[in-house]
């Protein structure tokens, strides 16, 4: 379960023994902040200390404090907030700048990629049938070690409620949008090597300028039975092959009586992607169940799709098979991988690499909201690093080195045992005979 | 998250509302360089001179000896912290101890029983060669008989004898006592006693001239004989009714006038200069019959109206006349009675009232209706005299008068409140005394009233003032007085000395010249010395006014050729007998010039208003020693002086008090430093000839607290002992107890010593090495925001109000976040350290504590 930034930072704070977080008992100023709470400091103890208001007014604003009167509670800041502190404003307090906190935990993000990182599955990459020599996906920041090719799932089996899966018939599918158009596509010849994926032939898309699109099959045109109240309270899954070269516009859904159940993460536009979503039928629905394709509103699009499943369950089969003899050549203008040879064409490949952590970023306002891959457990190595990290920002600015220096080996010990514990383990490929 | 009031910095220090904090540097094995510790400590002032060194470490038990008190008695505390050595010479006082030795103290001489001097205290004591040992108190004069007292003289119950004196003319060897009366009495023998009367009297009747005239407007009455200055003279003028009766001389002044049928009475006072007046009266009208009367009276008062009180009235016919009552308002008034006959016929005959004497009878020997009386008598009391009866030959109306006359100077009687004898007359010494109001008399035979003098014309005192004495030196009379110190050659008056704060008790002594020349007297309970050759007036004793036990009044003086004596009747109504001799110089005590004087004896409750130190001899108390007398309440005791040239236990005569724990009360003492504390340590005390009951002790007493024994000596030598719990003080005294138990022998005194330590103030001193660095790491976490600069600044420069650290009160917040003030000793940078591109600053603060 992946932590936001506002988790993260408290985490953060814990690691380093520097959180407080409280509201305010009576409204203030723009220069001061009034907590009763803060009585547990005396006079001076929080000078030079952060405040990083976290709700209302001057929310994420942080100030530095320059004098603090225990009897009242009173923190007076520099510089001033940009509007008067009110009450019952919750706050942080840090005595290290919690500014400094979010960057280290960026730079640690990145830094722990050995321990704790995202594993890439991509599968945007289809043969051609000519090339042994593929681009490597951005996403994939580390590796492969290894490819999958694809073999192809059958598309008419039993468990597929869809009629003319294929995509080679527009019958038993519904086209909705204002100037959008849906062909079959039949190349003429064979040079195209890449649209349809599957057979001879599959659904084209046009959908006009500024027009959202949908392109669904109602459950009373599904086969095997389905309808919508056999349907009811279980979990389904939609898979669909679509070809499109434009991103975050397409999407596949299905629907209940409630409206959309789910839908799948939208086409990155680079070319074939097997969208897939899954999700709960209502247990009360009746008398709908559709499934297709939702295309958002924007520039002229054009997309195919080739292939598609609507079945119960929650996982879209695939299968693929592996390929391990792999040259990978990456440098900064150039990330390749190399095949012994050229693998027959439109078939997808499935490389598999690593990636840093998210980015918690620099805007105060979503570095709270954004998440980073690790759980409660994972993140004591961020936390370590980070510490690492912040520590390291004072080595690199504090003439008391000895002092830094002890402090770096102190959480940096920690890491290490924290390391041995919670580290992502990433298996090596298996040892395999000369005959295999 | 951190709760340190610290912040993330180790130390704050704060001035002038600048404040800052500062993490401290470490040392080599990574302590931080935070050392607090307490000032060094204080070195006080102390004694030098006796002492090899002149300060102390308070490591060092310091004793404190006291053996040698010649600075005498008086002193509740001294200070000793400006190394005054005398300090240790003087001591508060003693109770029955004799420090008066200097180096050597004694249980006080034992007082040995007189006898009664019946039934008040005796106010004074002479001996002479001639008549032996004699005492006066208010009523009775007593003489040594060499066993008792025995009574020589009963002056009444009402007597309050003053004075005793021996007086020598040609013919005999008198002894005088004088009186708050007119009365005196002398003696011959010192047996036989012979009053002599000098009561003061009303205005005297001169001499009195009549006047008649047949018809006529003018009367004129010769003088009457003798009269002269300052006689008063009272003029009748007596004619028919309903006229004006005028004098020539508008010195005549109008007592009153009174008519009656056919009759006027009027009567006019004068008071005689040197010329004689007119004395011419006119009568308005056609020419008729005139009688006059003119009385002279001498001793009436010389200064304003010399009638007190007068009355007239009027009595119908018959023979017995009513002369009213007046209330006199002075004593001693001379009153003067008139009767004049109103109603026609014969003259008649005028019987004054019988307590009176007539002084003219105006009886014209024609048928006249005038007919005139007047007679005298003297009033001594004071207030209403009565109605007065006087008769005449035949019934007629009549109309009488009373009027009183003043006597001079409110007459008091000639009391005698001090003799003196001065001078020579006719080969006589010439006796003189004193009254209460100041008026001096002379005379050389005091068998004789006759023989005293009128009183001088000027006078030494004012009527009633309170007199101290009156003694002679060089011919010249000196009084002492409430308020001032008069001299009188015989002629003139001057004031010697005066203040308004001179004030007299009733009971205080008399002034005494003693041997040195010099007059030694009391006001206000403190005890002067007057020197007559430059007139000056020297403080004696108390050196330094304020002690507890020692004030009072000083009610006897007396000495010998070596030392002075007083007595000195506490607040509490207890007595001392001091000693000293003021002839021995003084000492310097914090700048006091101090005459000792010593607590000689103690007396308690028993009045002391007289002394008198005697030779040995046979008409006195011992005829091998000196002695002193001393009135002891209603007694006459006395005390055995040793023989000269002995010290007390060298006398077997002398004899010791054997009254138990006789104390020693000494100064509270400081050790130079009366504003901290001490630790006492032990206390001894060296002597000889203790015993088992010859014993002295040392106790200290702390300041409001109570006396403590430390050690008890029972041998010879030295014994010491140590309080038994701590004992914390800021000044604190000894008490010594001395006892005997036999009056032939006593232990003597060498030294008593107290031994302490002090214990000067400490306060904390912090040196902290400081750094001064940008970016600092602070304990919390994050980065010192404060700057290099700024640090800097903060600890060597200025503020903008111009205000330093290193002299200004310096705010410490301290590592275990106690705040302190403190002042900025020292700030030196100890090295910059360079750290890459970056530099860090080491500086060590010395700081100390202040408030």
């Amino acid at each position: 379960m992946a932590r936001t930034g506002a988790q993260l930072l408290t985490g953060f704070s814990q690691f380093l023994d520097d959180e407080f977080a409280s509201t305010t008992t009576t409204t203030g100023l723009v220069t001061t902040l009034v907590d009763t709470a803060l009585g547990r400091w005396n006079d001076r103890a929080l000078i030079g200390a952060w405040l990083r208001p976290t709700g209302a007014a001057n929310q994420y604003a942080i100030r530095r404090i320059s004098n603090f009167v225990q009897s009242t509670g009173t923190a007076t800041v520099l510089p001033a907030f940009a509007a008067v502190t009110t009450t019952a404003q919750a706050y942080g307090l840090h005595f290290y700048d919690p500014e400094l906190k979010f960057r280290a935990l960026d730079q640690a993000a990145i830094e722990i990629v050995d321990d704790v990182f995202r594993v890439i599955y991509d599968e945007t990459v289809t043969t051609d049938g000519i090339n042994d020599e593929y681009a490597i996906p951005a996403a994939v920041r580390r590796g492969p070690a290894f490819i999958y090719y694809e073999v192809p799932v059958p598309v008419q089996p039993y468990w597929n409620f869809l009629a003319n899966p294929r995509g080679d018939s527009l019958t038993s599918w519904t086209l909705a949008g204002a100037g959008a158009a849906s062909v079959i596509y039949t190349p003429s010849t064979t040079s195209d090597i890449l649209i349809p994926k599957y057979g001879t032939s599959c659904t084209k898309i046009s959908v006009a300028d500024s027009t959202a699109t949908t392109y669904r099959q109602v459950v009373a045109d599904m086969l095997n039975g389905v309808t919508a109240v056999l349907a009811a309270g279980r979990r389904m899954t939609m898979g669909m092959w679509v070809y499109c070269r434009i991103a975050s516009r397409v999407t596949i859904e299905f629907r209940d009586l409630n409206g959309q159940v789910a839908a799948s993460a939208a086409h990155g536009g680079a070319g074939w992607e097997l969208l897939t979503v899954s999700g709960n039928v209502s247990a009360a629905n009746t008398t709908t169940l559709t499934a297709g394709i939702a295309i958002t509103s924007g520039v002229v699009l054009e997309l195919y799709w080739n292939n598609a499943w609507f079945f119960y369950g929650d996982r879209m089969p695939s299968h693929f098979y592996e390929d391990r003899a792999l040259t990978v050549l990456r440098d900064d203008t150039n990330q390749r991988i190399i095949l012994p040879g050229p693998i027959r064409s439109k078939l997808q490949l499935r490389i598999p690499g690593q990636a840093a952590l998210t980015q918690l970023g620099t805007t105060a306002a979503t570095q709270v909201t954004n998440s980073v891959e690790v759980d409660i457990y994972s993140a004591q190595l961020l936390f370590a690093r980070a510490a690492e990290i912040l520590l390291g920002f004072q080595m690199l600015k504090s003439p008391q080195l000895a002092e830094v220096a002890a402090r770096i080996q102190y959480v940096r010990a920690r890491r290490e045992e924290l390391r041995t514990k919670w580290a992502y383990r990433m298996p090596y490929s298996k040892i395999r005979g000369p005959y295999d | 998250m951190p709760v340190s009031s610290r912040g993330g910095y180790d130390i704050w220090l704060a001035f002038g509302g600048n404040q800052r904090g500062f993490l401290l540097n470490k040392d080599e094995n990574n302590n931080l360089i935070y050392r607090p510790g307490l000032s060094p400590s204080i070195v006080p002032p102390l004694p030098s001179g006796a002492f090899t060194y002149t300060s102390i470490h308070p490591a060092i038990e310091y004793p404190l000896g006291f053996e040698d008190w010649t600075g005498g008695a008086g002193w509740d505390d001294v200070d000793m912290s400006s190394g005054e050595r005398n300090a240790l010479r003087v001591y508060n006082y003693s109770q029955g101890v004799d420090l008066s030795w200097g180096i050597r103290g004694y249980i006080s001489p034992q007082v040995q029983t007189g006898g009664a001097v019946t039934s008040t205290n005796p106010r004074k004591f002479i001996w002479s060669e001639e008549f032996g040992l004699f005492a006066i108190n208010t009523r009775f004069v007593y003489e040594w008989t060499g066993a008792a007292w025995t009574e020589r003289l009963d002056a009444g119950a009402s007597a309050t004898l003053t004075d005793l004196i021996e007086y020598t003319n040609i013919a005999d060897t008198y002894l005088l006592v004088g009186s708050a009366s007119g009365v005196y009495r002398y003696s011959t023998d010192g047996i036989t006693w012979t009053s002599v009367d000098l009561s003061a009297s009303a205005p005297a009747h001169r001499a009195s001239t009549t006047a008649e005239v047949v018809s006529g407007t003018t009367i004129t009455p010769t003088e009457p004989a003798g009269a002269t200055t300052d006689d008063v003279l009272l003029a009748t003028v007596n004619c028919t009714s309903g006229r004006t009766i005028t004098p020539t001389d508008s010195g005549w002044t109008s007592i009153g006038a009174q008519e009656d049928t056919g009759n006027r009475v009027a009567i006019f006072w004068l008071r005689r200069t040197a010329s004689a007046p007119s004395y011419v009266f006119t009568v308005s009208g056609a020419a008729g019959p005139i009688v006059a009367g003119v009385s002279a009276y001498s001793g009436a008062i010389t200064l304003g109206v010399p009638i007190d009180v007068s009355a007239f009235t009027t009595n119908v016919s018959g023979t017995s006349h009513t002369i009213p009552s007046v209330t006199t308002t002075v004593a001693n008034t001379r009153l003067y009675f008139l009767l004049s006959v109103t109603s026609a016929g014969a003259p008649t005959t005028i019987t004054p009232p019988g307590s009176a004497t007539e002084r003219y009878e105006a009886d014209p020997a024609t048928n006249w209706d005038q007919d005139t009386e007047a007679s005298d008598q003297a009033q001594a009391a004071v207030g209403a005299t009565g109605t007065f009866t006087a008769t005449t030959g035949g019934a007629v109306t009549t109309v009488t008068a009373n009027i009183a006359i003043r006597a001079a100077a409110n007459a008091p009687d000639r009391d005698t409140i001090r003799w003196a004898v001065r001078g020579a007359s006719s080969g006589n010494s010439v006796l003189w005394s004193l009254s209460s109001s100041g008026d001096v008399r002379n005379s050389v035979n005091p068998t004789l009233a006759s023989s005293w003098s009128a009183a001088d014309t000027v006078q030494v005192g004012q009527d009633r003032n309170t007199i101290a004495g009156m003694l002679v030196i060089d011919n010249t009379f000196y009084i002492f007085r409430d308020t001032e110190i008069v001299s009188y050659n015989g002629t003139t008056v001057s004031t010697v000395y005066s203040s308004p704060t001179f004030r007299l008790s009733s009971n205080s002594a008399r002034p005494f010249l003693w041997v040195d020349g010099k007059v030694y007297f009391t006001y206000s309970g403190v005890f002067y010395a007057f020197e007559q050759l430059n007139n000056t007036i020297t403080r004696i004793w108390p050196a330094k006014a304020g002690n507890a036990e020692l004030n009072g009044t000083i009610t006897a003086i007396g000495g010998d050729e070596t030392n002075l004596f007083f007595a000195l009747r506490n607040s509490a109504g207890n007595t001392y007998i001091m000693k000293g001799d003021p002839r021995k110089g003084t000492i310097s005590l914090n700048g006091i010039d101090v005459y000792p004087f010593h607590t000689w004896a103690y007396r308690g409750a028993v009045d002391c208003n007289a002394l008198l130190i005697l030779p040995a001899d046979a008409d006195s108390f011992s005829t091998t020693n000196p002695h002193i007398v001393i009135a002891s309440g209603n007694n006459g005791n006395y005390i055995i002086l040793p023989r000269a040239g002995l010290r007390p236990e060298d006398d077997a005569n002398y004899l010791f008090d054997t009254t138990a724990s006789r104390p020693i009360y000494g100064p509270y003492v400081s050790w130079g430093a009366k504003a901290f504390h001490k630790d006492l340590n032990l206390g001894a005390v060296i002597g000889s000839g203790m015993t088992a009951n010859l014993t002295i002790a040392i106790q200290y007493q702390a300041a409001g607290g109570t006396a403590t024994t430390l050690a008890t000596a029972t041998a010879a030598g030295r014994t010491a002992g140590a309080p038994t719990a701590a004992v914390e003080f800021t000044t604190l005294r000894y008490v010594a107890l001395m006892s005997t138990n036999v009056n032939t022998s006593a232990p003597v005194l060498f030294s008593l010593a107290l031994h302490a330590t002090l214990k000067p103030p400490r306060r904390r001193l912090w040196y902290v090495e400081v750094l001064v660095g940008d970016n600092l790491t602070l304990n919390t976490g994050g980065l010192d925001t404060q700057g290099a600069r700024d640090l800097e600044l903060f600890l060597f420069g200025a503020d903008a109000a111009g205000l330093r650290m290193a002299t200004s009160e310096v705010t410490v917040y301290d590592l275990f976040e106690n705040t302190y003030n403190a002042h900025l000793l020292e700030a030196q940078g100890l090295g910059v350290k360079r750290v890459g591109d970056r530099e860090l600053m080491i500086v060590g603060l010395t700081l100390a504590e202040t408030r």
